[in-house]
């Protein structure tokens, strides 16, 4: 959109986002072709088109094992941004990320009474994650996600902004011993089961999942898109936004909403995965130089999309027999860029 | 005085009520703000001249009372519409990070723009007229995180003006400045104010500045009493001395 007062440099921003829309490209294409089997781009595309010249279970496993592994990595990704930057931004906090609502230990503790607790009822992941027990699974893990948020949300009804991210993370805490208590009187098959979830994975969602976890993620990213003027606006503060117009707690509670729709999806489907939602926005800031959220919103979405594919491929490590955490992937990639952010900016007051 | 202020307050109770406890910082005042006019505002700390400003600016409910902009009901009035006609400078910093002046000066438009905040070529004319008339153009392009004090003070009240209201509320805009700075920042007021028909409406400590600038001066002393005297009237008498509570005010 022309914007040219408010944008810092429009042509680097413009080089910038052909950059990174070029990355992840690059990336798509490198997962598909890599992995326990190794295909050339003809092949991938071949099978994409429906060509009969391709062997049957290689276009199997492209269509539905690798493309759809690959659309969700790149919403994943997007969303768990988006939800980062937007929690940053309502809480005025460059630490706040898509979980300090609870969403993540509320859905562990989902996923942890349905492993755990029920399983004695005959309920196992051990048996190759069936269909119907990964139903489960994703069920278990947004309702957890869902109750903890309501919970949050109905109690920062009443007070300041501050207090909503300290009771966020007080509920988490508890939530969260409460998980250990579980795993505390859990047989050690089980716990393996819930610790494997605890890794987070892109490849509990197939084509028939997506038909949910896609349209989820899209409303949320509209909704949080749509939020971009009053999040701009709360970029000053709860005071100044509220003197130039802005109905700051519908506006508030409407970010929140859709952050928590967000992670919760992504968590819901994919397992708790860390480190995404505080490293794309904050590299956004950094790439971008700006605060606008005109272009932090797009520019998380694609550095999500970007760092959450890169993340998954080195993961499932190309030329490697096992697939690594994923979680740990993500926060050995964050870490360094949340540092690296803040050394070239030298003070939080100018990167945030 | 004109028939018609631009703000008017009447029986105007000001305070917070927390936990069902009323605390009540001055009651029954009487006040209007005129086009043109520029009031200083002197009293006391913690005689609740930021709570006054806020109440004025609509941020805070009054206990009781009435506040009227150019005739209708504060409480009639949409956040939005109320954006167009007062604006605020309020103490605290902004906190904005990574933004330019410019930037921060276009967020002053939020209340014209539509709902995604696209900026018009006429908005746009407004953000250049507003760092042009506190002389901040040069500052257009820099960081705000970067400026000094006194840079930053001059963008917030852009940022201020770019929302083209007729009422500019501002609470403590001197404080942190040197005395140069002070003085320069008080004549732009004056010059804008005048050039303008704003009415603006200056809390602060400075004394000096007051009575050198203002046309007219409000006083809210310690018992929630508010008395409006010109700078000629108060060199003269001894309503400063009473107002601060003490006998000698030298």
């Amino acid at each position: 959109m022309a914007n040219p007062g408010t944008d810092r440099n429009p042509s680097r921003t413009t080089v910038l986002f052909a950059l990174i829309g070029l990355g992840i490209l690059a990336l798509m294409f490198a997962s598909a072709c890599l992995g326990s089997a190794t295909f050339s781009i003809s092949t991938v595309l071949q099978s994409i088109l429906g060509s009969e010249s391709v062997h049957p279970v290689h276009q199997q496993i492209i269509i539905d094992f690798r493309l759809p592994r690959i659309l969700t990595a790149l919403l994943a990704g997007a969303a768990l941004a988006t939800a980062g930057l937007v929690m940053q931004t309502v809480f005025r906090n460059p630490l706040a990320d898509p979980f300090v609502l609870g969403v993540n230990s509320g859905a562990s503790l989902g996923v942890a009474l349905v492993l755990l607790a029920l399983a004695p009822t005959g309920l196992s992941l051990i048996d190759g994650l069936n269909v119907s027990g990964q139903f489960i699974i994703v069920c278990a893990s947004t309702a957890g996600a869902a109750v903890t948020l309501f919970v949050v949300l109905g109690l920062s009804r009443k007070v300041d902004i501050m207090s909503v991210l300290i009771i966020g993370l007080m509920i988490s805490y508890t939530v969260g011993a409460l998980v250990s208590i579980l795993m505390f009187f859990s047989m050690a098959e089980r716990l393996q089961s819930f610790i494997t979830w605890a890794f987070g994975d892109y490849g509990n969602v197939s084509w028939t999942q997506m038909q949910v976890f896609a349209p989820a993620i899209l409303c949320g990213l509209i909704a949080s898109a749509a939020l971009m003027k009053p999040l701009d606006a709360l970029l000053l503060g709860e005071h100044y936004a509220e003197s130039i117009g802005t109905r700051t707690k519908p506006a508030r509670f409407m970010a929140l909403l859709s952050a928590s729709l967000l992670a919760g999806t992504v968590t819901g489907f994919c397992g708790p995965i860390g480190f995404l939602g505080i490293a794309a926005p904050h590299l956004s800031r950094s790439l971008f130089q700006t605060s606008n959220h005109r272009i932090l919103i797009p520019a998380s979405i694609a550095i999500g999309a970007f760092l959450s594919l890169a993340a998954d491929l080195v993961s499932r490590g190309p030329g490697l027999e096992f697939v690594l955490p994923l979680n740990a992937i993500t926060a050995l990639v964050g870490a360094p860029i949340i540092i690296t952010a803040l050394m070239k900016q030298r003070s939080l007051k100018r990167l945030f | 005085m004109p028939a018609d202020p631009q703000l008017q307050a009447k029986q105007l109770s000001i305070g917070y009520t927390h936990k069902g406890n009323t605390k009540t910082l001055a009651d029954a005042l009487d006040l209007a703000l005129n086009a043109g006019e520029l009031v200083c505002l002197l009293g006391p700390n913690g005689v609740g001249k930021s709570t006054l400003i806020r109440t004025l600016a609509g941020m805070q409910a009054p206990l009781s009372g009435e506040l009227k902009l150019k005739g209708s009901n504060y409480t009639e009035i949409s956040p939005r519409e109320r954006a167009k006609r007062v604006s605020v400078v309020l103490t605290e910093n902004h906190p904005a990070g990574m933004m330019d002046a410019q930037t921060l000066v276009s967020l002053g438009r939020h209340p014209y723009s539509g709902w995604l905040g696209g900026l018009s070529a006429h908005d746009h004319e407004c953000i250049d007229n507003a760092l042009q008339a506190v002389g901040a153009q040069a500052l257009a392009k820099r960081q705000v995180a970067e400026l000094s004090d006194g840079e930053r003070q001059k963008v917030s009240i852009a940022r201020a003006l770019a929302q083209e209201a007729t009422i500019m509320l501002l609470d403590e805009p001197t404080a942190f400045l040197d005395l140069p700075r002070k003085a320069e920042l008080m004549r732009l007021l004056k010059s804008l104010a005048k050039d303008k028909q704003l009415s603006l409406l200056i809390s602060t400590h400075d004394l000096e500045l007051a009575l050198r600038f203002a046309d007219t001066i409000w006083i809210l002393s310690e018992d929630g009493q508010l008395t409006r005297t010109t700078p000629d009237t108060l060199s003269k008498d001894n309503t400063l001395a009473q107002a601060f509570g003490c006998e000698h005010f030298d």
